[in-house]
């Protein structure tokens, strides 16, 4: 009896594929993950300066920063580690700011933390200045 | 008996076949994604946790980058150029030399908890190559 011709045409066997992109999936759910995406806070190394003609007059203050989070400013005491702290810490840098603008100098800001002073301190603080719009920063 | 089969056969040919297409399409667009991802992820760094910082941004256009990375390893800071694990005068040189040919963005990239005495360190070496162009790497808040 002649075969038909259905019967001798090979057919695609999608059952191994499957097999495979599932083994393949499984693979690749186990072994990868999700990456945090990093954003940049500039940091203040200092770098050339430019002389101006006149040049601007400055006021410089200095911040010490204790290892506990507090920061001293001229006798003041402001806490990076609570809400509150921070909040007053940014109101005063902004009224200095405000006091400099009147006066006509440039509001610049030195940073003097102790050694053992954490890095999520140090972001803290340069987060609160970086609000306040205080673009003059250094570090020792 | 002969009944009952044939009963059996009408109810077979009534039943819905299984969709095999609808399955094959979603295992290969979940395949295509994690192979995607995955290469994505592969990247020049450390693992590492950063501080949470409520100003830092995006870049939208990434200038040329070098990575530093501090990482503590059994008690002690470890420095990583990219991925490969350097001393700091290693660093240090490197930097110059890297200076002379070409300047790029230097990324800091110390875990929350690093000391201001390291950051301190690094911040001398990039003044010292010359650079002034650094940014703390961090995650949003």
């Amino acid at each position: 009896m002649p075969r038909s011709r259905k019967a001798d045409t090979p057919e695609m066997q999608i059952a191994p594929m499957i097999d495979c992109v599932f083994l393949m999936l499984i693979y690749f759910m186990t072994t990868s993950s999700l990456d945090k995406t990093e954003a940049d806070l500039p940091c203040p190394v200092g770098g050339v300066a430019i002389a101006t003609d006149p040049l601007p007059a400055v006021d410089e203050q200095s911040l010490a920063v204790h290892v506990d989070g507090a920061v001293n400013w001229n006798g003041s005491v402001f806490y990076l580690t609570t809400e509150e702290g921070r909040q007053n810490l940014l109101s005063r840098l902004l009224a200095f700011k405000e006091t400099c603008s009147r006066a006509g100098s440039e509001p610049s800001l030195r940073v003097l933390p102790e050694d053992a002073v954490t890095h999520q301190v140090l972001v803290r603080l340069i987060d609160e200045i970086t609000k306040s719009g205080i673009a003059q920063l250094h570090f020792p | 008996m002969r009944i009952n089969t044939m009963a059996r056969r009408k109810f077979n040919r009534t039943e819905e076949p299984f969709q095999m297409a609808p399955m094959i399409d979603m295992v290969f667009l979940l395949l295509v994604f994690f192979m995607t991802v995955s290469t994505l992820a592969k990247d020049a760094r450390p693992e590492l946790d950063l501080p949470r910082s409520a100003t830092a941004t995006i870049p939208e256009t990434a200038p040329p980058k070098h990575i530093i990375t501090v990482k503590q390893e059994q008690g002690d800071y470890a420095y990583f150029w990219s991925n490969q694990q350097i001393s700091l005068d290693e660093l240090g040189q490197r930097m110059l030399g890297i200076r002379a040919s070409h300047s790029g963005q230097i990324v800091l990239r110390g875990e929350p908890a690093m000391p201001w005495e390291i950051c301190r360190g690094l911040i001398s070496v990039c003044r010292a190559a010359g650079f002034s162009d650094v940014v703390f790497a961090t995650f949003e808040e």
